[in-house]
């Protein structure tokens, strides 16, 4: 993409136009944590600022999407968001501040196998990798609430399935590319279903109808699945939430 | 608060839509509210009133008991809507007496009618919105038996009132330049341009696939990074048909985006039944703004041109032409 191949020429964000309200700031075109905490970061500020002319700011994985208000002064807009990108190296700016979620789960998803065997260990060591490693959500989306967590380490790093399986049901854990997702809804799926946990994403009737926010770090750890049926009831699953400080 | 509607009858697919959410993208809850924009929009101007919800009825409405006086109107798919067994006017604000049963049957033109009731349907919502999202559990799937509520109605005399019907259109749907556009080649541009499409019959409120070439796939396409998506994107999947994203899509995805559609032109997509042909048509940026700014202006005028009733007897019931009498407003600027 770059004539440069230096560590700066992939530091520089670029600023494209998607669709004709929308701007988005990608920070790198491949998954990295320093890419994904510049967009985090950048995200968090321009929710601080709240620019004029910009009606919602979301992040995905490196990037932040800006929705621009069409009755303002485009062209001004656009100037201010571009004087922001560039007002700090984003990728130097701190991991936000974060809680850390200890989440249960059955490890007995019929794809666990498999999933564990393209990672090149065995089911055993795949549960132990996974609940020995603290992830972190990257972002929020596709359903209300839902995470995307990771990284694992890079042997995770593994392909979605070529078909998809129909139905894995909500609160499924499930796995790929050195990612992991807890279902918000049952949903058709190209990821590998390796667990279960009673952990409900999106609640509209809880205080906090989102449990996550971007840059959670989530702990699983290992649960019979009678445990998990009985955490059904919970809408958080059993789960436990420490604000580290 | 008042009960005003018992239900007698449903369809399948009748829900509670307003305009839906903003500010909630960050959180993976997308705009969702009204599949057609504008013609809930045209609701409220009929109505004389904002962002209030309305039942959206895709395909097919249902048999409505009125508990109360109310007014009603009726925008969207066309559909076949009798009250007490006479033929109501379609895009009109109406009047209805308690004890009088509403009905309304097939579209026979577009697939979302919208029902709206002087002071807005009350149901419970989320974070601003009565939206309903299937998805994401929230909302309301109206169901047999049920009891509806409406708010205060704040203006009872603004009855017997019509929009003009829009002329359906046969221009191209109008698209821009979106995230992935410039990696496919001007051919595959030229393509999307050239090639007739129909609605697929798979479809529902998240996107409807564009079925008539498949030949839009991009190199490398599975590795792209999942990015936020929005309703009104085209995305192209390693195979099959086009998709385009309606109000309740995902937000993100990861397949490549070859378009966007302008959001003024979505509702022509979401309206469209399966097996209707669209077109789709590249516009610059200024051209797609210049048509968006056009359309809130035009959705912000349209309580001016809502006209009193032709009193056609061949158009109208004995119970509106007497309300008319009674009580007409017309004319008035909103």
């Amino acid at each position: 993409m770059s004539d440069m191949n230096g560590d700066h020429a992939n530091r520089v964000p670029k600023i494209i136009f998607v669709g004709v309200d929308g701007v988005l700031v990608r920070f790198a075109e491949q998954m990295s944590d320093a890419a994904n905490a510049a967009a985090l970061a950048f995200h968090k500020h321009i929710e601080n600022i709240a620019p004029v002319g910009i009606r919602e700011a979301a992040p995905s994985l490196t990037a932040v999407y800006l929705k621009l208000d069409l009755d303002a002064d485009i062209v001004q807009v656009v100037q201010s968001v571009t004087e922001e990108v560039h007002a700090r190296d984003w990728f130097a700016e701190p991991m936000l501040q974060s809680r850390v979620w200890t989440i249960p789960c059955s490890f007995d998803g019929p794809q666990l196998s498999e999933a564990a065997q393209l990672a090149g260990v065995n089911e055993t060591q795949a549960v132990a990798q996974i609940t020995a490693t603290q992830v972190r959500v990257l972002t929020l989306g596709f359903a209300p609430g839902q995470p995307y967590l990771g990284n694992l380490e890079s042997h995770w790093n593994i392909a979605r399935m070529d078909g998809v399986a129909p139905r894995v049901p909500a609160r499924a854990l499930v796995v790929a590319v050195a990612q992991l997702i807890i279902f918000a809804n049952e949903t058709p799926t190209g990821w590998r279903y390796i667990g279960q946990t009673a952990f409900q994403c999106f609640d509209q009737n809880r205080a906090e109808p989102f449990a996550f926010q971007a840059g959670d770090r989530v702990q699983f750890v290992s649960a019979a699945r009678s445990e998990i049926d009985a955490l059904w009831d919970d809408s958080f699953g059993g789960a436990r939430l420490e604000v580290v400080s | 608060m008042t009960p005003v509607i018992q239900v007698e009858k449903i369809g399948a697919a009748v829900t509670v839509q307003d305009a839906g959410w903003s500010g909630t993208l960050a959180q993976g809850l997308s705009r969702g509210g009204a599949a057609d924009t504008f013609a809930l929009s045209s609701i409220w101007a009929l109505l004389g009133e904002k962002n209030t919800a309305a039942l959206e009825m895709a395909g097919f409405g249902g048999t409505f008991r009125f508990l109360s006086d109310a007014r009603i109107a009726i925008a969207g798919a066309v559909m076949d809507v009798r009250l007490d067994g006479t033929a109501l006017l379609h895009n009109a604000v109406h009047f209805v007496q308690a004890g009088q049963v509403l009905e309304i049957g097939a579209a026979r033109v577009g697939l979302y009618g919208y029902l709206g009731i002087g002071g807005g349907f009350l149901t419970s919502k989320f974070q601003g919105s009565a939206s309903t999202h299937r998805g994401a559990g929230l909302g309301q799937v109206i169901e047999v038996g049920q009891t509806l509520k409406m708010g205060a109605d704040l203006r009872p005399d603004r009855i017997g009132l019509a929009l003009p019907s829009r002329p359906k259109s046969s221009a191209p749907i109008r698209v821009v330049a979106t995230a992935h556009t410039e990696l496919f080649s001007e051919k595959v541009r030229t393509r999307l341009e050239e090639t007739v499409f129909t609605r697929g019959s798979k479809g529902n409120r998240q996107g409807i696939a564009l079925e008539g070439s498949e030949d839009f796939a991009l190199q490398g396409g599975q590795s792209i990074l999942s990015e936020t998506v929005i309703p009104g994107d085209i995305q192209v999947p390693g195979q099959g048909a086009l998709f385009a994203l309606l109000a309740d899509s995902q937000t993100t995805g990861g397949y490549p985006r070859i378009a966007a559609v302008l959001p003024c032109d979505l509702p022509r997509i979401a309206q469209a039944v399966a097996g209707d042909e669209l077109k789709f048509k590249f516009v610059t940026r200024e051209e797609g703004i210049a048509a968006e700014r056009a359309d809130h202006k035009a959705r912000a005028t349209l309580g001016k041109r809502c006209e009193a009733i032709l009193r056609d007897p061949a158009q109208i019931n004995d119970l509106l032409s007497y309300q008319l009498i009674s009580g007409a407003v017309s004319g008035e600027s909103e």
